[in-house]
């Protein structure tokens, strides 16, 4: 113990000064934190949002390539052609990862296939379904939205905790 | 294994923010930080218990935390050093009633700190009656009067 004319105290300058130094970094580290925050690196923001289209550019999805877990969220699917038939099929490891809350609007059939589930409709031409969900699974997950017969277009997410 | 898991990543998260804060922060709770804190409570439960309102998700993260607790209380008393970093060290602010103005400004304290310490819990009237005054390691401030 140190003592400092009559008084006995555990001071220690050294460390003090180490730790005004770690408190600055922590400072740091916090508003770094809540930058990323803001620009979207854990979800709901630009950085997270994508939008992607098939090839041929006949539809388009827009997602969030980072997500909370348990945190809603929405994939929204575009179709653009005037004659297209609105059916997509999602990957069973995206159906895993997520719990489906809505589809709206609701599709008339919904039928498991190999390695997916299709969800098809009864509206024709240009529209918009959204997809409402919760991540239940922490970590990266990788998947792909099918679209019969023009392709398919891959899903990478990555929930954080 | 999910509810531990979450009970110990908010602990040691705790652990790190109101470390970072600083002794400052806390040390003379206001209305407001009291509010504060109660906010952060309400963050942090939901953070804890999801959507499961069980009691058995209770009683898990009440074992976790003061289980964390008093592990760490047990490493703290086997590692003085551990013990410094997380519970930080006291700083003398003022000897022979001189403040020792860098140590105060890297504290986040002034003057006025020091004479409401002193006035409350010593009764004195001015700085040159303090002898000592040492910011502990939980943020409050110790008044030693001159004697006579």
């Amino acid at each position: 113990m140190k003592r400092v004319g009559t008084l006995e105290v555990d001071e220690d300058l050294a460390f003090t000064s180490r730790e005004r130094v770690f408190e600055r970094c922590g400072w740091a580290f916090l508003l770094l934190l809540l930058l990323a925050a803001a620009a979207g690196v854990f979800g709901s923001g630009p950085v997270s949002r994508k939008e992607a289209k098939t090839a041929d550019g006949t539809v388009s999805v827009s997602y969030s390539r980072t997500l909370r877990q348990q945190s809603p969220n929405l994939i929204r699917i575009r179709f653009h052609r005037p004659d297209q038939e609105h059916v997509f099929g999602l990957s069973n490891s995206l159906l895993e990862a997520w719990t489906i809350q809505s589809i709206t609007p609701a599709p008339d059939t919904a039928t498991s296939q190999s390695g997916q589930t299709v969800f098809r409709f009864h509206g024709r031409g240009p529209g918009v379904i959204d997809i409402d969900y919760t991540p239940q699974t922490v970590g990266s997950v990788e998947g792909a939205i099918y679209f019969p017969p023009q392709g398919s277009l891959p899903i990478k997410q990555f929930t954080f905790p | 294994m999910t509810t531990i898991l979450r009970a110990a990543g908010i602990y040691f998260f705790l652990l790190i923010v109101f470390r970072i804060a600083g002794k400052r922060s806390v040390a003379q709770i206001t209305t407001f930080d009291f509010v504060l804190l109660l906010i952060l409570g309400e963050a942090t439960q939901q953070a804890l218990i999801g959507n499961d309102f069980s009691m058995t998700t209770a009683w898990l993260l009440i074992a976790t935390l003061v289980g964390l607790d008093i592990a760490i209380s047990f490493l703290k008393q086997r590692s003085p050093r551990l013990e410094r970093w997380i519970d930080g060290a006291p700083v003398i602010i003022v000897a022979d009633g001189k403040m020792l103005t860098d140590r105060m400004r890297s504290s986040r304290i002034d003057k006025a700190d020091i004479l409401v310490a002193a006035r409350h819990l010593r009764g004195l009237e001015r700085l040159d009656q303090i002898k000592f005054a040492v910011l502990e390691c939980n943020g409050g401030i110790t008044i030693i009067p001159k004697e006579g």
